[in-house]
């Protein structure tokens, strides 16, 4: 039975069925949705944790796989997302109670001087999804605003986007800064014009193509005790 | 001689429908598409509010002339970088342009990202980026006319954060136009505000070239324009 409901909230969440009002997919129209379902879920006594981690999570891994393989494609992630989103509305009191704990806190910006933030939005909404908690600088992002985020404590990793060549050019500056005030942050860089090569030439620790590897890159460190 | 110059969009440019102004081929067949339109059609009624279209030129040609990295403009230099100026061989004349679709379209971003509406918001991204392109295209067809009517032909358009040209070179730019030029102004790392605007420069001289594939003066190798190519 428990089963059961975590597996419905699971492909609730993969396939973007947000609660029982919302029209898509058309094949679970007048459905519940991954709201009243991780509604019920609590209500019946299934721990937020889980919730979390047995439908929550690995719905959001099926769909960072898939977009990972190009089987699904930036609109479908989005509505996945706000699946996700209205379930973890519900989850949400248990981290205030310290019931549920996030893997750990990632900060995420667009770098000074470019104001693309797609990229970096889905990585966001990938991370959210794994459990890890996010402080989003947004656009525009100067090593300061790095560092200032950085003093709020017990970050474990930062990630730094760029769509331009001119503009991946100051995650250099910036990673500098970001490695003489906090040795021990990982950053994560990301954008299309990057490269593993440019990631090794500015220091960075880790370069991926899609977020889900991001993710999974975060995620081998919890498990190699990095953190 | 100088001339500064605002341009009339027709309302079929910026006001086309949505689904006119998407590619859909980057959104696959996941069967998404009636979620889309859906989407699409709640966006529709709302685009002439939202979208307020501002654009116009600056012509100088005291002083233009280009070197391999530099470009002169009257008292202000650019380095535009080899790219640029490849394509820019043979100037004597340059126009500065700016067009703008306003604050609204980035509002509607905002507002469905903060709601949660994910995909309505990054339609809206789409549409407002999607606009204001045609709008520059639309731009350029004017000054090609503006050209043509003193004998001249025009290059490409070339805008700072691209081919190499630095975005911090936006200043640049702006300080040759009068101040908060078609609603436009910059942040202090050179972004233009609202954010769904372009800025660029287009050359002209009798003997210039215009380039149909751009790209192909340029070998960066990891340009995102590339990789779409």
């Amino acid at each position: 039975m428990i089963t059961d409901i975590l597996s419905q909230i699971k492909i609730c969440i993969s396939r973007g069925k947000v609660d029982q009002k919302s029209t898509y997919p058309s094949d679970l129209k007048g459905q519940k949705g991954a709201y009243e379902l991780t509604d019920e879920a609590l209500n019946s006594g299934i721990h937020a944790k889980i919730i979390l981690n047995e439908a929550l999570i690995p719905g959001m891994e099926i769909v960072g796989n898939k977009f990972r393989a190009g089987q699904i494609y930036v609109p479908d992630v989005l509505i996945a997302a706000k699946a996700m989103k209205s379930a973890m509305e519900l989850i949400k009191p248990y981290f205030i109670s310290g019931d549920v704990k996030y893997r750990g806190k990632v900060i995420l910006g667009t770098v000074a001087g470019d104001l693309h933030d797609i990229g970096k939005n889905l990585l966001k909404m990938t991370l959210e999804g794994g459990g890890w908690e996010i402080i989003d600088l947004g656009v525009d992002a100067g090593a300061e605003k790095f560092l200032t985020a950085l003093g709020s404590g017990d970050v474990k990793a930062v990630g730094l986007s760029a769509l331009l060549t001119t503009t991946m050019l100051n995650m250099g500056p910036i990673a500098e800064s970001i490695r003489k005030f906090y040795p021990d942050a990982l950053i994560m860089v990301g954008g299309a014009p990057l490269s593993d090569s440019f990631a090794q030439e500015i220091g960075a620790d880790f370069y991926g193509e899609s977020p889900q590897e991001a993710l999974e890159f975060l995620n081998e460190k919890i498990e190699f005790g990095k953190f | 001689m100088l001339k500064i110059k605002n341009i009339e969009f027709p309302e079929e440019i910026y006001l086309s429908k949505p689904e006119e102004l998407i590619n859909f081929e980057s959104f696959g067949s996941n069967g998404n598409s009636e979620l889309i339109s859906a989407e699409l059609e709640h966006i529709l009624p709302y685009m002439s509010d939202r979208i307020k279209i501002q654009g116009g030129f600056f012509f100088s040609d005291e002083n233009v002339r280009v070197e391999r990295e530099i470009i002169y403009c009257g008292d202000q230099v650019f380095n535009s970088g080899i790219i640029i100026n490849a394509g820019l061989r043979g100037i004597d004349s340059l126009y500065l342009i700016v067009v703008s679709a306003g604050f609204g379209v980035e509002k509607a971003v905002k507002k469905n990202f903060d709601e949660n509406n994910y995909l309505r918001g990054y339609l809206w991204d789409m549409i407002g980026s999607e606009i204001v392109e045609k709008c520059a295209d639309y731009l350029q067809q004017e000054i090609k006319t503006d050209a043509e009517e003193d004998g001249r032909k025009i290059t490409n358009r070339y805008s700072p954060g691209y081919c190499g040209w630095s975005v911090a070179e936006q200043s640049k730019l702006f300080s040759i136009l009068p101040e908060k030029f078609c609603g436009v102004s910059l942040s202090p790392s050179s972004l233009m505000s609202p954010a769904k605007s372009i800025s660029g420069i287009i050359g002209s001289g009798v003997n210039v070239k215009y380039h149909e594939y751009a790209c192909s003066i340029c070998d960066a190798e990891h340009c995102f324009r590339r990789k779409n190519v």
